[in-house]
């Protein structure tokens, strides 16, 4: 018996320890009184500025808390899913629209009050209004704020080192510019890609990055509407010349290598003179490579005169299960205004999207940033987003999955027929997804 | 079950019966609810088409794991799974068994080496992971090549190579945990009653013949341990599968895929819950046929 | 003789220091290169000791993020479960290597069966008995699940079987409870074992990424992990960061290990049987 009471103790002790720990930690939503408005998103810049927003905001309105939350890139998707589904996500989530499309679609998601909307179309260029619409209902289901729109930048000093006067107009034309830029050393290894492609990466990037590239100018699209549902669009000539682009790139022209420095850190390191990426690249250089002379110019177009690029908007969206609903669109719309919308461009380097706002002090100091502005609304290159059904980040990661292995085979570059097969069956897989969603035309 | 405590008299046998009760039930309490339960839940979901996206959820028997027949994606990580367990096992086994042997011979410095081999271990997964992305970079940005240079040798696209990359990644791997099994081995070596060892040498034997006669027969529930505990992590390898796919100048994908990243990819990045416990039933089999096979083994020994 | 133990040592003694050199190596370069500059990390010429020596990277990490919440954090729910995680391993280890009855070896079975499946497949079952409990965001959600180690309890079972069962049985004959021969002969017994199992649990728990992040609503709860995350940006790796991080992380790791590694060397001295 006495060996049994020091037992229980202990016992108690650890259930204790359980107990205390159970309520230690973050407090849950039982705030009293003012209400507190949670904003997650996964971009650290974009936190920080939404944060100093907050700041301002609060000095307006004092009985809000903003609450501004930054999680791992990759984990925010985990998290959302996990959590969304449970009603225990923010009230403001910081999303593309086609990634919190598949929550609106199951019914997670709030409709935005007509307010906000009509901020949207007094303000913003028109193609955001089709991103943030539901195909199925018409209604919008989201609030576009930033985007992620892709331009080519390019090095000044290496155009000119070659001779080369102005820029590339048609896909062609920017492959012979590519040819003049490359430098190699003596065993034959690209020590500066002429023109340098995302080959690889995680995710759903390489793909996007392509679309861009080649399908725009090809007009080649992954996936088109047919009888009301829909159908991979890319098993034909369109998709295989795309296809035939890179791999003459690397095999034929050798404009690009396989293990080549790339994106923006190759940029800033010259080991390469062309790529595209977003305008945030404007502030990674001033930091990491101020010494680059650099400019930008539009997506080329295609051998039919198709031209045009992709810009995938970026989006706060509130669910369902938020208690402070109003509180976190009024706040949304904040970030529309166009003060709030030139800081964002400003600290995060991010491209923003309000038309009425004045960037006239940013593009002093960096020009580039007003040819991604102008280049929302020019004739002859729209802009396209992603479509909204609720497979479409599967069917891109999975083309972009495949597409990684096939840039290593170089049998592809020369054999027309396996590249056919192969874009071929990537198109059957597409439309495997497309049917287990109910989703594919028959 | 508490009558059946064997071969006790009368109140050792009322002692035995309530440490079972103040132990064994709560824990085994505890594992119902932390991974019985949930774990069974997994694998029935793997029977349905649930995913997480979409609320409701229906019972579609055994398609998933049809589908999963025909996936070539999967059928690449399962083969890359098993190669997995192939290089690691031996590897981690025969090298940390002779390390924590050299180590066992009362060396002076034996803390510090004990220290520096543990390191790796500890480690946390993520930036070692970083790291060895960036020893195995292309070009000579990447440390491996780098050396390779200057010794005169051709660079090797150790990531880009798809023959090459899970090999690399396997090197990661056993260097990460070599550490563990060379101080698990030695608390193994350490536990042997110094009597043993003193008879062998009052005996003449060499330190060879008293390694392979006295010492590894002794601790071979040791070595039984390290030998499950090697498969089971070499199959459940992820991180640094995951991390190694990460960035934009990494050109890996899927072909140095495993069955657990398969599981993840399919579960979180495209939300088919559904189709990632099938996966995971699959691995849960292997896995469980693999342990068994190794208990038998040592067991027959 | 003698002197050929010797030569011997020494070549011995030669070869560990190489091999735990060549071991080491990639640890080193991390601890190196957190003092270096991020443009001295990512360059076509890679030095091992820094160009030029800067402290940024670890004035960063005051910035980026607020890491001695995060390391707090990180001891709470290591700690927490490594106290569990010793009792449990110790004691269930103890019955399955010395006791018998009917259904140990499906109970044993069914526990290692748990190992092979890896946290994550279950996570959605555990998040929401999590949610019922009203412990979401809190630190007993993130604690939950790891409370137990099923490899734990296998290793402690194969060391405790090897101590001598005469020990076990003189000393129940003498009258005492299983408790006390739990306490003062098994625990004593296993000491390296169990001091393995804690930096083990400690390093497993400590490394936990999504599972925290999944419970945590706020940083509030993040942990270090979590923490090192945050350096590995969008698009762009801040190495020197990454690095600083990771030093930082090490450290407690380290001193636990320097702290139970004596233990583990000591190893046991079976002079109770001899007496």
């Amino acid at each position: 018996m006495k060996k049994i009471l020091p037992r229980i103790g202990m016992l108690i002790a650890i259930l204790g320890i359980l107990a205390v720990s159970a309520f230690a930690g973050g407090q849950g939503g039982e705030t009293t009184g003012p209400v507190t408005v949670t904003y997650w998103t996964s971009y650290p810049l974009l936190q920080a500025t939404v944060e100093h927003a907050g700041e301002k905001y609060m000095a307006q309105n004092p009985d809000v808390t903003i609450e501004s939350i930054l999680f791992p890139q990759r984990a925010m998707d985990e998290k959302v899913a996990v959590s969304l589904p449970a009603g225990e996500a923010a009230d403001l989530i910081d999303f593309a629209c086609f990634q919190i499309y598949p929550y609106y679609y199951n019914g997670y998601i709030s409709e935005p009050p007509e307010d906000v909307v009509d901020v949207l179309k007094k303000s913003f260029p028109s193609f955001t209004l089709t991103s943030a619409t539901d195909p199925v209902s018409g209604k919008k289901f989201t609030i576009p704020y930033y985007v992620s729109l892709k331009e080519m930048f390019y090095n000044t000093d290496h155009f000119a080192e070659a001779g080369l006067k102005g820029t590339p107009k048609t896909l062609d034309e920017q492959m012979e510019f590519a040819k003049k830029l490359t430098k190699r050393d003596g065993s034959g290894n690209i020590t500066r890609a002429g023109l340098d492609l995302r080959l690889s990466g995680g995710g759903f990037g390489t793909f996007q990055k392509f679309w861009t590239q080649v399908m725009v100018a090809y007009d080649s699209w992954p996936i088109v509407q047919k009888d009301g549902k829909w159908t991979a669009g890319y098993a034909n000539k369109t998709g295989y010349d795309s296809l035939q682009y890179y791999m003459d790139a690397i095999y034929k022209h050798k404009v690009e290598g396989l293990d080549t420095t790339s994106d923006a850190q190759g940029f800033g390191l010259e080991a390469s003179s062309m790529f595209q990426r977003e305008s945030w690249v404007v502030g990674y250089l001033k930091e990491n490579a101020p010494d680059i002379n650099y400019s930008v110019f539009l997506m080329p177009e295609g051998p039919e005169g198709h031209g045009g690029t992709i810009g995938n908007t970026q989006s706060f969206s509130v669910p369902n299960s938020s208690k402070v609903k109003r509180a976190a669109w009024d706040f949304g719309k904040f970030l529309l205004s166009p003060e709030i919308q030139v800081q964002i461009y400003d600290e995060s380097g991010w491209q923003s999207l309000n038309m009425d706002a004045d960037y006239s002090a940013l593009y002093k100091e960096s020009p580039a940033l007003e040819i991604f502005m102008d280049a929302l609304d020019v004739p002859g290159h729209p802009v396209y987003d992603y479509e909204n059904i609720p497979p479409i980040m599967e069917i891109h990661a999975r083309i972009a999955d495949r597409l990684m292995i096939a840039f290593k085979d170089p049998k592809l570059a020369t054999d027309r027929k396996a590249l056919e097969a192969l874009v071929d069956k990537l198109a059957e897989e597409t439309n495997r997804i497309l049917d287990d969603y109910d989703l594919l035309a028959k | 079950m508490l009558n059946a405590v064997i071969g006790a008299p009368g109140s050792i046998r009322r002692n035995k019966a309530y440490f079972i009760m103040a132990v064994f039930l709560p824990v085994v309490f505890l594992f119902l609810v932390v991974r019985i339960i949930p774990i069974i839940s997994t694998l029935a979901l793997s029977f349905t088409n649930y995913h997480m996206q979409r609320p409701v959820r229906k019972f579609v028997g055994l398609e998933n794991f049809i589908r999963l027949f025909s996936d070539d994606i999967f059928h690449t990580s399962l083969l890359n799974s098993l190669q997995f367990v192939l290089v690691a096992l031996p590897a981690e086994i025969i090298l940390g068994l002779a390390i924590a042997l050299m180590l066992n011979s009362k060396l002076r410095a034996e803390g510090y080496f004990q220290t520096l081999f543990f390191i790796p271990y500890i480690l946390p997964m993520v930036p070692a992971a970083i790291i060895w992305q960036w020893i195995y970079a292309p070009g000579t940005f990447g440390l491996a090549n780098f050396f390779l240079e200057k010794l005169g040798f051709q660079r090797v696209g150790w990531l880009i190579d798809s023959n090459i990359a899970l090999n690399a990644i396997i090197v990661m791997h056993v260097w990460k945990n070599l550490g563990f099994f060379i101080v698990i081995f030695l608390v193994g070596l350490k536990d042997i009653p110094n009597d043993f060892r003193d008879a062998a040498l009052v005996d003449g034997a060499t330190a060879w013949q008293r390694i392979w006669r006295v010492e590894l027969p002794i601790i071979r529930p040791v070595i039984l341990f390290t030998s499950v505990m090697a498969s089971i992590w070499a199959l459940s390898a992820f991180t640094e599968v995951y991390i190694m796919t990460q960035g934009t100048d990494v050109s890996t994908g899927v072909e140095i895929s495993v069955l657990v990243f398969q599981i993840y990819v399919e579960g979180f990045r495209y939300f088919r819950m559904g189709y990632s416990s099938a996966i995971c039933l699959v691995l849960f089999v292997i896995s469980m046929l693999l342990v068994l096979i190794q208990f038998r083994l040592f067991r027959e020994k | 003789m003698a002197g050929k133990i010797k030569s011997g040592k020494v070549v011995l003694n030669l070869i560990l220091v190489f091999v735990s050199f060549v071991n080491i190596f990639p640890f080193i370069w991390l601890v190196l290169s957190s003092f270096k500059f991020n443009k001295d990390i990512i360059t076509e010429t890679p030095t091992l000791f820094p160009v030029e020596w800067t402290l940024q990277n670890y004035a960063l990490l005051t910035e980026a993020a607020p890491f001695l919440r995060f390391f707090m954090n990180s001891v709470i729910v290591s700690g927490v479960s490594t106290i569990f995680v010793l009792i449990s391993c110790s004691a269930m280890g103890y019955i399955f290597a010395k006791y018998n009855f009917r259904g140990k070896n499906f109970f044993f079975m069914m526990i290692i069966a748990t190992i092979l499946i890896p946290m994550y497949t279950y996570f959605i079952p555990m998040y929401l008995t999590i949610r019922a409990l009203g412990w979401v965001n809190t630190y007993a959600g993130i604690i939950y699940p790891l409370i137990i180690m099923s490899s734990g309890i296998f290793f402690l079972k194969q060391t405790i079987s090897m101590i001598p069962d005469d020990l076990i049985d003189s000393s129940r004959i003498d009258g005492s409870s299983e408790f006390r021969v739990y306490w003062h002969i098994i625990i004593p017994l296993s000491q390296s074992a169990l001091a393995a199992i804690a930096i083990v649990n400690w390093v497993f728990t400590w490394s936990r990424f999504l599972w925290p992040l999944i419970v945590a609503s706020s940083d509030r709860l993040f942990t270090m992990e979590i923490g090192l995350a945050y350096f590995r940006r969008s698009f762009i790796v801040e190495y020197g960061g990454t690095m600083a991080a990771c030093v930082v992380t090490l450290i407690p790791v380290l001193v636990v290990f320097l702290v139970f590694r004596t233990r583990i060397i000591e190893g046991i001295a079976f002079t109770g049987m001899k007496s």
